[in-house]
């Protein structure tokens, strides 16, 4: 005869039990092991999706309420898995928190895939809110996993295309916690981004991630179109389209993953987060200073299909026009570590 | 020699705390007689950075570049002192001391004015000695900034022997909800009235802090004359009773007095439907004034009650004219939808009290 263990009570009490998931026997397996007597919409919210119910029809216990039905189905809604990240970091109060803020094309690739290297099975990526890119039964699968390991870690590591506002605004850098990123000249960002996406569009349909769909969309192309046009001006042409297409190289990135839109907003958030801060030409040397890393093989390297001397007259207007804050926040970092004769720097200190 | 040898050694420097729980357990060893500069005396402060600062007495970092700035004269310590004495740590303290005790039950009583709240706090107040704190604590009014650290220091020391921390005062259930201070597990309940006997409540209470000789009204009463436009009594009240009745059937009309609403703003966002639904989103228990004192033994074993902070009867619902009832019916609809649904299924059901999700 099997002991059933009280169903849980708290996020923290459900996450632990995690551990325990069996991806084979999925969320029905996972359940097999809770008592359900007693247990209330109340306590399957807030275990679960760590509140409590938001109305009268949710909160109330209907006759014929199943709660290990109702818990089946918070485990596998998306809200669950949209907020994994917070309510894990809430849930352990204890681990300090290491948080990488990916700026698209700032080697992020490189530096995410270091960390995943040294905290294997230790990290929380930001594609595990998205079940577009993580499906539920992956997401729980990594969640499982992380799960399993918490206990012997001191630390959580959260990596991705996340904007600082993002965490700071929902208390989730703490002081004694870690943050850093790495930033770069915004007109060699603008053009690592559309040598990226003429990188994905050169893979065969079926190889391309689901991120090359917004560059496709961009160029009104469809998704089994294949490779790229052979000619160099054709493809020269679709680099230059790709460029000046807002949606592929957003305005001021650098100030919208860091602060608000703004150099103003990014010099504050960083400096209240504290968050170190280093330059892509500086990476390397930061990388083996910081994490110990002597070499780096760039990860996600592009093929470069847009040089710097391609783009004319124009096109370096255009995209200074559309760059103006970040180069102010790139200018100033840049400026510092160089007066400085550091490597990185911290966001009180800009 | 044997003397100098029991003499305790200097006290060594405690490490400068990191977090609102490491600031409140320290406050331990605060000594009243002494005063805030002598405790703040006994932490180091070396290296101690603005981030610190911020994360362990307010409980945030900072918000912007120019406070997160350490500056070549920056003394921590004085730092620590102003933000300590400062408005920010008083008005958050319910939020602040509940998150750093997080492993401690929270028992959440939500004071709708004039519903037999302050009796009700008072007993919660014995029960709960050392693990109470209340919206009362966040008014300087009531508790000068520079006595904190004592206030605090009477918490602390006894907080380990509960597993509860109590918190009461006229603090809205949408806070407690939206600052998820409220889980799965805590415990809250309220005492509702009938809107138009709170509204005469309210009247009577004002006019009997008003009737007090002057030298005994407190800041709290000086706050309302000046909020209130009530000046020109503040020399005294007249002694006639048809004079001081026709004052409060005044008041009744003055939506400062007797705002709008005020059951759903309490528990809701000032309506009937979003009170329903907040109440039942944290399963809060309640019960209406006229089962109060059968509910209070029920559910607390306390068996009989006079009342605390009652006023005098100046006015009464029998004074009310129609046009009056009209009024208030009018001003408080939506207090009166949700009273009399409670009041309905209490009945229904025979019980002293409900919970927010059985409404």
């Amino acid at each position: 005869m099997s002991l059933l263990i009280p169903a849980p009570r708290s996020p923290r009490e459900l996450l632990t039990a995690f551990a325990h998931y069996d991806e084979q026997r999925g969320i029905e397996g996972f359940l097999d092991a809770f008592d359900f007597h007693g247990v209330t919409p109340h306590q399957v919210y807030y275990s679960v999706l760590g509140r409590l119910p938001e109305s009268v029809q949710a909160a109330r216990m209907a006759a014929d309420y199943d709660a290990r039905r109702h818990m089946h189905d918070a485990i596998a809604s998306p809200e669950f898995q949209r907020n994994f990240i917070g309510t894990v970091l809430h849930s352990f109060p204890e681990k300090q928190r290491v948080f990488f803020v990916h700026v698209p094309k700032c080697a992020g690739s490189d530096l995410a895939k270091h960390l995943l290297e040294r905290y294997p099975d230790g990290c929380l990526k930001q594609k595990i809110l998205r079940p577009a890119y993580v499906p539920g039964a992956k997401a729980r699968r990594q969640l499982q996993r992380l799960m399993a390991k918490l206990p012997e870690r001191e630390q959580i590591v959260v990596m991705g295309h996340f904007a600082l506002d993002g965490f700071l605004s929902r208390g989730l850098i703490r002081y004694g916690d870690v943050a850093f990123s790495v930033v770069r000249d915004p007109i060699s960002m603008a053009l690592s981004v559309v040598n990226y996406a003429l990188t994905l569009m050169e893979l065969e349909p079926q190889d391309r991630p689901l991120v090359a769909l917004g560059f496709i969309k961009a160029l009104n192309l469809r998704m089994d179109t294949h490779g790229l046009p052979a000619d160099p001006a054709a493809r020269k042409q679709l680099a230059l389209q790709l460029l000046h297409d807002p949606k592929v190289v957003p305005a001021n990135n650098l100030c919208n993953f860091l602060g608000r839109g703004n150099a103003d907003s990014a010099f504050e958030l960083c400096a209240t987060a504290n968050i170190e801060l280093t330059t892509v030409s500086r990476y390397e040397a930061w990388l083996q200073q910081r994490w110990g890393v002597r070499k780096s093989e760039r990860a996600n390297a592009s093929r470069q299909y847009l040089r710097h001397e391609d783009l004319s007259a124009d096109d370096l207007a255009y995209l200074h026009e559309r760059s103006q804050e970040d180069r102010r926040f790139y200018e100033r970092i840049d400026k510092q570590l160089t007066s400085s004769d550091q490597l990185s720097l911290f966001g009180a200190q800009l | 020699m044997l003397r100098r040898l029991l003499r305790p050694a200097a006290a060594r420097p405690l490490p400068a705390p990191q977090s609102p729980r490491e600031l409140l357990l320290s406050l331990k060893h605060y000594d009243d007689a002494q005063g805030l500069d002598a405790f703040l005396a006994r932490f180091d402060f070396t290296g101690v950075s603005p981030h610190q600062v911020y994360a362990s007495v307010l409980g945030r970092l900072p918000e912007s570049a120019q406070v997160a700035a350490t500056a070549a004269d920056y003394d921590p310590r004085q730092h620590f002192k102003q933000m300590l004495l400062s408005e920010e740590f008083q008005s958050h303290l319910i939020a602040y001391v509940l998150r750093a005790f997080p492993e401690k039950k929270r028992l959440c009583f939500v004071h709708v004015p004039k519903c037999a709240g302050s009796d009700l706090a008072s007993h919660l107040m014995q029960r709960y000695q050392g693990a109470f704190i209340g919206q009362l604590d966040q008014d300087p009014l009531h508790i000068a900034p520079e006595r904190l650290p004592w206030r605090l220091q009477m918490l602390v020391v006894n907080l380990h022997r509960y597993d509860t921390l109590a918190v009461t005062g006229h603090i809205g259930l949408h806070w407690l909800l939206s600052e998820k201070l409220l889980r799965f597990g805590d415990v809250s309940f309220t005492v509702i009235r009938d809107p138009v006997d709170m509204a005469v409540s309210k009247v009577n209470y004002v006019l009997t802090l008003m009737q007090r000789d002057l030298s005994s009204r407190t800041p709290l009463v000086m706050e309302w004359i000046r909020r209130f436009n009530l000046h020109r009594y503040s020399e005294g009240l007249p002694t006639d009773a048809q004079e001081l009745k026709q004052i409060a059937l005044a008041m009744l009309r003055d939506t400062k007095i007797v705002p709008q609403e005020n059951i759903c703003s309490f528990l809701g966002s000032g309506t009937a439907r979003s009170a329903l639904d907040l109440c039942a989103s944290a399963n809060i228990e309640l019960t209406t004034v006229s089962r109060y004192e059968a509910w209070l033994k029920a559910r607390w074993g306390i068996a009989s009650s006079a009342r605390v902070n009652e006023s005098n009867k100046i006015l009464s619902r029998t004074d009310l004219s129609a046009d009056d009832l009209v009024y208030l019916s009018q001003l408080r609809r939506e207090d009166m939808q949700f009273y009399q649904r409670l009041d309905e299924r209490l009945t229904a059901t025979g019980r002293l009290s409900i919970f927010g999700a059985e409404i």
